[in-house]
């Protein structure tokens, strides 16, 4: 496996250059370059790099958004590769994120998102206003392992306490974690209401996937 | 200092054609890209009007001249009546007015220091402290209590104000219904719908979603108060890097599209109704997307759409003297003034967010209100700025002292006095013996001890007993239906 590949992937990625990230995959691939070690030793090992400079607050927001791009974009040259190998780049889980109902803010739940997704995960965004049925149905029918929600206002906090009792109700309580957050969410409120787990921002949150979902 | 005839308008920021630039590009924004309204009525109403609405995904295009019609009906003069007369406000020109801002959620207990929610008693003692602070010159709907029911907290809030405070009330409602009860609240207070007119005891807060998003509930508080001419507030908050272009002055173009999309419909709905433009923009930290309420980009923006809304002759609620410290320190002092002076300066109309509140917009203490409260008066100072007058040249007063001795014993030193220096209420000058003999106390427990005073010994002068009961009718009635 030539080592001096997967570096320059390595580099476009965290040099945020998608074109590049794609053209050496692709030579990648011609040079018969193992695409599985391409994905966890190019891609993968960038995007961890990323994760950790943005936890130390060394990277700016667009770096992980534009560097994400670069990766996806070289996943999407390998993937045909592996599938035609028999393998799949496994993700590390599936995490579900959604904005209580009554509630539009979503800026930092759309940073989770970003970092799930540059962590490994696969994120299931539905937005914000979402009523707990559908989160529920959404959650079920997509089988994801982590549910998280969130909610910056006092007046649709109570939204999250309520999803966990609709949870008992249906009997699924223990299909799915469920971890909360936003600016008026608390540690106590969290554990009140029974959730799994709470995140006082997006890195914490990434730790509860990680812990809830192994990646 | 009269704290009611405080003037800005000092600092410009940008220059004549800067603004119009920014303006212009803010109206082309409108005309190409459009606004999303999530309301069908609203896309009926700029449909019938002229404007290009697509039904497919609800977005309209408001053509120039639409939008300059609309800017042109707002009211370049906005009373906003108190129930004491000689605390009114009059929006218009380069007047600053001053008040706390908006919805923290956790209040440090005045007593044992312990950061809890907020209950309906601690709006109402806010609100008394309000009335008692001579630079606040208005109460905004500032924490919310958690022992009312969570659906009508606003109308609980504006309640527990009209009670509280002889000063001008402004709230924020959390749904369409909210908007138009406190509308009622403020009739009832006024003495019915026609002297609402003539003297609107409340004004109402409408903030679209970034980037270019009026949201339902929204619109439809927008449609039914201008319809009734109640004051409002329309504006938006994009945060430059995440909802907002990075650069200021796109941040700023953003904000005209989306407050004039606001104002557009309001004044098609109701002509003339009384706006103020409003931005409560700063920048998103990049390195985590927290809102940089202390930012003092924020101060800057703020400073920038008032030339910009005053160009368009629309009188402004601004934002000024947020901090993202948790607790009352430097961090807070600096990041509060800083903002402050600057928007002051540029002539905000209503300047929100100016008292009380720390730790992103999340936490308000007493103590900050009273230190807040100093810091105004400060910037109202500087706002009097220097008179250059034959009295206050002094020649007379320098040539009777001549050199080497000193004006204390001068009559003309004892007249010029109060109105020429800014005597601390509240900050210490004292030797630093006299301040460890006065137990040496910093600010906070300085600031704490006379908000604790004032809420023992100050007194608001009750509403009639009928409009009490009208208000709580009101309530009763939104508890009932909501
Ligand atoms: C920006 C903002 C807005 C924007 C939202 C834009 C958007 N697209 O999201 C706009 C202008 C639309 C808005 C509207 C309103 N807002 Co607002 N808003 C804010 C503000 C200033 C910042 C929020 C923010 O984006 N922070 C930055 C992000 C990165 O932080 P975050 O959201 O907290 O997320 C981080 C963590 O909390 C965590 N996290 C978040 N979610 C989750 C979920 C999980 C699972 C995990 C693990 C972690 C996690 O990770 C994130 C990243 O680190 C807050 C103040 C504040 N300090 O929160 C007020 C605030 C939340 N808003 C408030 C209010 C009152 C309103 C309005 C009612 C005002 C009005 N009348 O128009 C409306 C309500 C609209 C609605 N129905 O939702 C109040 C709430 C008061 C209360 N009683 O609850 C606040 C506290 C401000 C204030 N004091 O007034 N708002």
């Amino acid at each position: 496996m030539s080592e001096q590949l997967l570096e320059q992937l390595r580099d476009a990625i965290i040099g945020l250059d998608e074109t590049g990230a794609k053209e050496i995959a692709r030579r990648g691939l011609a040079e018969g370059v193992d695409p599985l070690g391409m994905i966890q030793h190019g891609i993968k090992a960038a995007m961890d790099d990323i994760g950790r400079r943005f936890s130390a607050e060394e990277l700016f927001l667009p770096e992980l958004m534009l560097s994400a791009n670069a990766a996806d974009a070289a996943v999407g040259v390998i993937e045909p590769a592996l599938i035609k190998a028999g393998t799949t780049s496994k993700t590390a889980g599936k995490v579900l994120l959604a904005t209580v109902e009554g509630d539009l803010h979503d800026i930092g739940k759309n940073i989770l998102a970003l970092l799930l997704k540059s962590s490994g995960f696969e994120v299931l965004d539905l937005g914000v206003d979402q009523k707990n049925d559908a989160i529920l149905e959404a959650a079920g029918s997509n089988e994801v392992g982590m549910i998280g929600l969130s909610a910056l206002l006092t007046t649709t906090m109570h939204r999250m306490k309520e999803f966990v009792e609709l949870l008992q109700e249906r009997g699924v309580r223990d299909r799915f974690k469920v971890v909360v957050g936003g600016a008026p969410i608390t540690r106590e409120f969290s554990d009140s209401i029974g959730a799994d787990g709470y995140g006082a921002d997006a890195v914490m949150g990434v730790e509860l996937a990680t812990k809830f979902l192994g990646a | 200092m009269d704290p009611y005839n405080l003037k800005g308008g000092q600092l410009k920021i940008l220059d004549g054609s800067e603004v119009e630039e920014i303006f212009q590009r803010g109206l082309d924004v409108l005309e190409d890209v459009g606004c999303y309204f999530e309301h069908d009525e609203a896309l009926d109403m700029f449909e019938k009007h002229g404007a290009a609405v697509d039904r497919s995904d609800g977005i309209v295009r408001i053509p120039r001249k639409m939008a300059t019609d609309a800017i042109d009906l707002c009211p370049p003069s906005v009373l906003l009546a108190a129930r004491d007369p000689d605390k009114d406000i009059l929006a218009e020109g380069d007047r600053v007015y001053f008040g706390p801002g908006t919805l923290p959620v956790k209040v440090r207990d005045l007593e044992t220091g312990e950061i809890r929610n907020g209950t309906l008693k601690d709006v109402e003692q806010f609100a008394r402290l309000i009335d008692a602070l001579e630079f606040i010159h208005f109460w905004k709907g500032m924490l919310t209590p958690f022992d009312v029911n969570q659906k009508i907290v606003d109308l609980h809030m504006a309640n527990a104000a009209f009670n509280n405070t002889v000063k001008q009330i402004s709230q924020s409602p959390f749904s369409t219904a909210g908007a138009i009860d406190l509308w009622r609240m403020g009739v009832a207070v006024a003495g019915g719908a026609e002297a609402f007119r003539q003297r609107p005891m409340i004004i109402i807060n409408m903030l679209a979603v970034s980037p270019l998003q009026w949201t339902n509930e929204n619109i439809g508080a927008i449609m039914a108060l201008s319809e009734r001419r109640c004051p409002i507030i329309v504006g938006s908050e994009p945060q430059g890097g995440t909802t907002g272009p990075a650069p200021l002055a796109g941040q700023l173009v953003l904000n005209v599209a989306e407050t004039v999309a606001g104002i557009t419909l309001a004044q098609l709905v109701g002509p003339g109704t009384p706006i103020l433009w409003g931005n409560v923009g700063s920048i998103s930290d990049m390195r985590t997307g927290q809102f940089g309420s202390g930012a003092v980009e924020l101060g800057l923006i703020n400073a920038a759409m008032n030339q910009i809304a005053k160009f368009c002759k629309i009188p402004t609620y601004s934002t000024a003297g947020m901090s993202d410290s948790k607790v009352s320190d430097a961090q807070s002092g600096v990041e509060k003034s800083l903002q402050v002076l600057t928007v002051a300066l540029a002539g905000g109309n209503y300047i929100h967010d100016a008292a009380g509140m720390i730790e992103t917009c999340l936490l308000v203490t007493h103590e900050q209100f009273v230190i807040d409260n100093e810091m105004l008066g400060m910037v109202a100072r500087v706002l009097d700025g220097i008179r250059v007058t034959p009295e206050t040249l002094s020649i007379e007063a320098i040539r009777q002292v001549g050199p080497r001795k000193n004006f204390m014993g001068l009559r003309h030193t004892l007249d010029n006095i109060r109105p020429e220096h800014y005597l601390p209420r509240l900050f210490d000058r004292s030797t630093r013996e006299a301040w460890e003999a006065k137990g040496a106390k910093d600010i906070q427990e300085t600031a704490r001890e006379k908000a604790r005073h004032i809420l023992a010994t100050h007194e608001v002068e009750p509403l009639p007993a009928e409009v009490r009961e009208e208000l709580d009718a009101i309530i009763k009635e939104a508890e009932a239906s909501y």
